[in-house]
């Protein structure tokens, strides 16, 4: 069983669904309309190229091509991670995609060589889709981390400074405002896995259950995933906070202003 | 001892403090003065290296405040803010804090130690029990000089202490900090206060002057 294709004319009709929302936006006067159309816009020309760039991807299946596309998907993060956090690329570029490495490639190691095990095991049609989907969490919490704990320290500097004439090591004086970073940041991902199933189906399943999967494989899928998520999401933080350190902290073991992007946030 | 060196202090390139030349002897009560902005607070973060001195040297017990000698630095000093930063739980995890931290494990202060720390602040040993951040200003900022007298600091750094404190924690704070022999250097607009400091500074323009 394959889901029904949906045909040129008709799918058309789904961007005039759009005209509904952007008319309540527009009557609010929220200012919104460039924003969404340049989303929108985006979106659908993105994901147009993937699909084209995937069916290719998917055909060849070279293991290189692959990896390739692995990494070029975890820059791309990476870079949105330091921007979105409002940290400087040139500064955390290396520690934090360190941390994006460790957390999807662990996960996806375990994923592809020892549960599905695919053949080959780097067939395309399993890592790309997978990895995507680590990575697309993993950056979303890697943002949040990052923010609220270099934010945190830069806002609450002279407690800080007051650990360290507690005599706090660098990793001491800095903990309580990882901690607060991390559970922060895992509070969305842990709040997801407490209701899903009951509100939302996820995408992911949803997608398969329309692709003629049966829901049990369907299910088993998205609890791996869900577990992978929180896995690499954990793995990664952690990787990228700690790593980050000696960049971020000068020799006084006090904060570098440099490390914030130029531009100040909000 | 403390003493600056023809000291030129920046943040975030900027100078705040240039060309500054002073000493304090061990026991003196020092204030600054100075308009919001002018680098007071800047002044003291460099003591313990929380501000990049860009010339000149700044030396407490002989010691240059260099990234080397800086963790030796920091066990002398006590820095005293005008918001103290109370973070855990209970007033008592707040105080025994320094005692989690690797370097102060096996030291930790025995009940009657403590009692004895908070009688001279004049602070009620049940407060151990409260939530910290259900303390008053004048609380939080006695239990930050209790925690620093239980590591035996002898230089406080305080920054704007006073206008936290009440009547009660006011005559605590001051008999403790400005009548026993310890090193003080602070900040303040409290007319009481500079008027028992032994000598009184004011930083205009990035520069330094004595009152006399």
């Amino acid at each position: 069983m394959e889901a029904l294709d949906i045909p040129l004319a008709r799918f058309v009709l789904l961007y005039l669904l759009l005209l509904l929302p952007l008319y309540l936006l527009r009557r609010l006067k929220l200012g919104l309309g460039r924003e969404v159309l340049i989303s929108v816009v985006r979106m659908s020309v993105q994901l147009f190229l993937v699909g084209i760039y995937l069916k290719y991807i998917f055909a060849i299946n070279s293991l290189l091509l692959n990896l390739l596309w692995i990494m070029v998907i975890m820059v791309v993060a990476n870079l949105n991670i330091l921007k979105k956090a409002g940290l400087a690329v040139r500064k955390l570029f290396w520690p934090s995609l360190a941390g994006v490495v460790c957390g999807t490639l662990i996960v996806l190691g375990v994923f592809l060589f020892l549960v599905v095990r695919p053949t080959p095991l780097y067939d395309a049609r399993y890592l790309i889709p997978l990895a995507g989907m680590l990575l697309g969490n993993c950056m979303n919490g890697n943002i949040l981390s990052l923010e609220r704990f270099y934010s945190g320290l830069r806002k609450n500097e002279a407690t800080f400074l007051s650990y360290l004439l507690m005599g706090a090591t660098l990793k001491e004086a800095v903990h309580p405002f990882m901690r607060e970073a991390i559970r922060t940041s895992l509070a969305p991902t842990i709040a997801t896995m407490m209701t899903i199933g009951i509100v939302s189906l996820p995408g992911m399943m949803t997608g398969q259950i329309l692709g003629g999967s049966f829901p049990l494989v369907a299910i088993k899928y998205q609890i791996m995933i869900m577990i992978g998520i929180f896995a690499s999401l954990v793995l990664s933080m952690v990787t990228s906070l700690y790593l980050s350190l000696p960049f971020a902290f000068d020799r006084m073991l006090m904060l570098r202003s440099e490390i914030f992007a130029g531009k100040k946030k909000g | 001892m403390i003493s600056f060196e023809a000291v030129t202090i920046g943040m975030q390139g900027r100078v705040l403090v240039h060309d500054v030349s002073f000493s304090i002897m061990a026991g003196e009560k020092v204030v600054l003065r100075g308009k919001s902005g002018s680098g007071k607070t800047t002044l003291l973060k460099a003591l313990v290296g929380g501000a990049r001195i860009m010339h000149g040297v700044i030396r407490i017990n002989g010691l240059a405040v260099l990234p080397e000698n800086i963790q030796q630095i920091r066990q002398d000093l006590a820095y005293i803010p005008q918001e103290p930063g109370v973070s855990r739980e209970t007033a008592a995890e707040d105080l025994l804090l320094p005692f989690s931290f690797k370097a102060h494990r096996s030291q930790e202060p025995t009940a009657a130690q403590i009692e004895v720390v908070l009688a001279r602040l004049l602070l009620d040993p049940a407060i151990l029990g409260q939530k910290s951040a259900t303390l008053s200003g004048g609380e939080k900022q006695r239990l930050v000089i209790a925690r620093a007298i239980l590591l035996n600091k002898r230089i406080f750094l305080a920054d704007e202490i006073t206008s936290a404190l009440d009547a009660e924690s006011k005559q605590a704070v001051f008999s403790f900090l400005l009548e026993t022999d310890h090193t003080v250097l602070s900040i303040s607009h409290d007319p009481e206060w500079i008027g028992r400091c032994s000598r009184v500074f004011t930083i205009e323009n990035g520069s330094l002057r004595e009152e006399k």
